[in-house]
């Protein structure tokens, strides 16, 4: 087993990764809370649907859209028939899980207990038991799911601005999949994704709280093998087909809104292949989203004075090894003339009327984010997931916040970033809307 | 946890928590004010315009380019109805000045900020646009409008209008927007200068600095601004039971959205001595995955994703909630009240009883953890004369008695039935991304 410490004298704070013999990445930070936090996670997630075991090159394996989720609801059920919540409720953890574009989390917090809910969570993550009737039981559940955030027109934008700016990437497909695709998941199917994708070579474990190292190793001894896991996946995800331009530059649907929806994407398909370069551009661009689209900048008041935005308007810049996009959302009567308003802005604008002001208060926001993270250990906890399953260690991220200098941020307006060519609009009109 | 309090002028009570837990500083401002139509109104709006900014920065961008270089502060204003009482509150989160890269204490300087934006709001400058006035009430009806893009809360806030319906000083949703839409600048000036003329100030803080700093930021801050006022506080009481009434309405979602709310007579001010019961029999009917409800009615027929329960402490309403296929109403609502039926027949198991406790003692114990939720449990039992302490909750949760919980839940009927019915089976089949 090693083992490697890290330290920031900057937060006070630090953490021990340890790798297990089995290939597992555990990451323990210690924090005098009332409640600790576990999550073990696996990178897998509703964009690896296409997917081909080195055992078996030629053998190309298509999975219907939505099986990660499908799994991450069913991992739960045991075959003593206890569900694993109620082994969790009867310990006093408040247990959960979820499912993202690439990756699956099942996690629990407890005041009381943790050792034996860690226990649990790692046995029954573990040990998957998928039958034709608790398969047939779930997909009513889970279309009820898919039907709810359905009814969601938050949710209907995001997809749409995914749709958008995608053709091939299969993030722009729904993580929950839909009530047809999912009819298709049956037991063999779920065994193949987890017997393929939870390898611990391909898992993390991440905890956060006041926590005894060495009950926590030795729970580890006990549940885990002592040989390496393999973990022989490689998997496509579309992204490799994906031009710098968006597949549609508008996608409208039609809800129960009193209000027209909106979500600009605009794609991003320039993404560095080293981690450090990938973090030090979303770190940048979140600076820059700040100076430009922020409630203190020059944009958000022309729109919102001359009453074409609702109060709050949303921004981000968000990134992973094959995706990228930035995204600005909110509510507007008329969401093409905010567009078309957004983009006269960003052409008319030049990197020189960037000025160091704003600049500076962009870093400072970025760097005060940052730091209030380490108030909670669900937020410790899945920042120390995101970052190590992207390969990136957590407290560098105060180092590459610091080295940006306004010179980075001017580099990266003037990189052709908001061309019209990258940039989609997701609208959710009201059903009686006449457009 | 050792919550101090101290009467720092003759119109400031100052509660605060002197703890280095925490990266940051959370320092509120509330006022406690007579409940009205009206003063509902007046006060949503009052709430909106703070957000333009004080005095000495008169718009948002003023406004928000301060709470920006103090380092992202964070600014909340808030409005909500507390029993017959109106609760105005602004919050601050601010960054410790132990993480300022200069050592800058934001304390002063944030005091000072929302001393300014209480008391010397952009509003009542002389040069204040009324249209903006205009804008502002646009933009409340707007979001009451668009209250049903969130089908789940909409239902449930449908649902408690019924039983409001008879209450003079509540409006439903539609005269709400009537008010708003009605309101006169004026008016509403003449209310504002009433509103900080007549109340106290209730001050919560939680972070590092000692009692006496915090007493002397906030005295120094306030020193300029009025000091007398008029106790206005009402004890919350729990509501009367209503006539029982049902109503349903037709929107064009997927699903069906069920409300049922029973008034039960029951909350922590009035009837202390049944309150703990009525959180554990919360729990246990609809509180999380080991609830009656989540077991029978999502977990054993698959009817649902989201069926669960709510307990309102200064009403004391119990609120079920459900979304579900519209054709399966009658099953779904017969089976939530079979299941409060059970717990009034004490059908509940040794282990529904410890795990509803446990589940509620979790939430309690890992309160500490969060400044948010320490000053939300803290700060609106001070207002209202309550002391209690989270050791003291805890004991009492657990002592809770099966017997207790089934005497309670004797006393409580149906009273409120809302039912958004959605659209018919098969309308979203067709997938969203169809290649």
């Amino acid at each position: 087993m090693t083992e490697q410490i890290f330290e920031s004298k900057l937060l006070s704070e630090s953490y021990k990764k340890i790798l297990h013999p089995s290939g597992l990445e555990v990451y323990l930070f210690k924090k005098n809370m009332s409640a600790s936090y576990a999550i073990f996670g696996v990178k897998y997630g509703s964009i690896h649907n296409s997917f081909v075991n080195s055992d078996s090159p030629y053998e190309e394996v298509v999975l219907p859209d939505g099986i990660a989720h499908f799994l991450e609801h069913k991992l739960f059920a045991n075959e003593n028939g206890v569900d694993s919540f109620e082994v969790f409720s009867s310990l006093g953890a408040d247990a959960n899980a979820y499912t993202a574009f690439d990756k699956t989390a099942y996690l629990f917090s407890a005041a009381e207990n943790f050792y034996e809910s860690l226990e649990e969570l790692i046995r029954f993550v573990r040990k998957p038991f998928f039958t034709k009737e608790n398969v047939d039981s779930e997909i009513g559940i889970i279309a009820e799911e898919i039907r709810m955030y359905d009814d969601y027109p938050a949710d209907r934008c995001f997809y749409g601005m995914l749709e958008g700016m995608y053709e091939h990437h299969s993030i722009k497909r729904n993580i929950c999949g839909t009530e047809k695709s999912i009819k298709q998941i049956t037991p063999e199917l779920l065994y193949k994704c987890h017997e393929s994708f939870y390898s611990l070579c391909n898992m993390g474990l991440f905890i956060c709280g006041d926590v005894d190292e060495a009950k926590i190793l030795e729970i580890l001894s006990s549940l885990l093998p002592s040989e390496k896991e393999e973990f022989k996946i490689s998997f496509k995800d579309g992204s490799e087909k994906e031009l710098p331009t968006v597949y549609k530059p508008y996608v409208e649907a039609k809800m129960q809104v009193a209000k027209p929806l909106f979500n600009v994407g605009i794609k991003d398909v320039d993404i560095p292949l080293s981690v450090a370069e990938r973090q030090k551009k979303e770190a940048v661009f979140s600076i820059l989203d700040e100076m430009l689209f922020s409630r203190a900048g020059e944009l958000y008041s022309m729109l919102f004075d001359a009453d074409l935005i609702s109060p709050h308007l949303s921004y981000g810049y968000s990134s992973s090894p094959t995706a990228a996009y930035n995204s600005i959302a909110g509510e507007a009567d008329n969401p093409k003339l905010v567009l078309e308003k957004i983009l006269e802005y960003l052409e008319n604008l030049s990197s020189d009327s960037l000025s160091y002001e704003d600049f500076l208060r962009g870093k400072r926001i970025l760097y005060s984010d940052f730091v209030k993270s380490f108030d909670s250990t669900e937020g410790i906890a899945n920042n120390l997931l995101t970052f190590s399953f992207d390969g990136a260690e957590l407290f560098s991220y105060l180092d590459i916040i610091s080295s940006i200098t306004l010179e980075d941020v001017k580099r990266a307006f003037e990189s052709n970033a908001f061309d019209r060519s990258k940039i989609t609009l997701s609208v959710i009109l009201p059903l009686e809307s006449k457009e | 946890m050792k919550i101090n309090q101290e009467r720092i002028s003759e119109n400031i009570e100052l509660s605060s928590l002197t703890t280095d837990k925490f990266k940051i500083s959370l320092i509120s401002f509330s006022k406690v004010l007579t409940l009205s139509k009206e003063a509902l109104a007046y006060n949503s709006i009052i709430a909106n315009l703070m957000h333009r900014g004080t005095y000495s920065l008169p718009s948002v961008a003023l406004l928000n380019k301060k709470l920006d270089e103090l380092y992202g502060a964070y600014l909340g204003i808030k409005s909500q109805r507390c029993g017959e009482n109106i609760l105005f509150t602004v919050t601050a989160e601010i960054l410790d000045g132990k993480y300022i890269p200069d050592g800058t204490d934001l304390l002063q300087e944030i005091s000072s900020l929302l001393a300014e934006l209480l008391y010397s709001p952009a509003f009542m400058r002389e040069d204040f646009s009324s249209s903006a006035f205009e804008q502002e009430k646009k933009l409340i009806i707007d979001s009451v409008r668009s209250e049903k893009n969130n089908p789940r809360l909409y239902t449930a806030k449908r649902c408690l209008e019924l039983i409001h319906a008879e209450a003079p000083e509540i409006p439903t949703g539609d005269e709400f927007i009537e008010l708003i839409a009605n309101a006169d600048f004026d008016s509403l000036k003449e209310y504002y200068r009433l509103l900080i003329g007549s109340s106290q100030l209730n001050v919560f803080y939680i972070g590092s600095a000692e009692q006496e700093k915090v007493a002397k930021e906030v005295t120094d801050a306030f020193s300029e601004y009025p000091s007398s006022y008029t106790p206005s506080v009402t004890v919350p009481s729990p509501v009367s039971k209503a006539s029982p009434c049902a109503k349903r309405e037709n929107i064009a979602i997927s699903q069906g959205n069920l409300a049922l709310a029973f008034c039960t007579g029951v909350n922590f001010f009035k009837t202390p001595d049944s309150y703990y019961a009525m959180l554990v029999l919360n729990e246990i009917f609809g509180g999380g995955p080991s609830s009656k409800l989540f077991i029978n009615v999502r977990e054993r027929q698959s009817l649902c994703y989201s069926c669960f329960s709510s307990f309102q402490s200064f009403s004391g309403i119990l609120i079920a909630s459900a979304a579900f296929n519209s054709k399966n109403y009658e099953t779904v609502k017969a089976e939530i009240l079979n299941q409060l039926n059970e717990i009034k027949n004490h059908v509940i198991s040794e282990t529904e009883l410890e795990n509803a406790k446990k589940s509620l003692l979790y939430s309690y114990r890992q309160l500490s953890d969060s400044p948010s939720d320490i000053r939300a449990f803290f700060q609106t039992k001070a207002i209202f004369g309550a002391k209690e302490d989270i050791e003291l909750t805890i004991r009492k949760i657990s002592e809770v008695t099966a017997n207790e919980v089934c005497a309670l839940a004797k006393n409580i009927t149906l009273d409120a039935e809302f039912f958004v019915e959605g659209a018919a089976e098969g309308a979203n089949e067709e997938d969203f991304n169809d290649d």
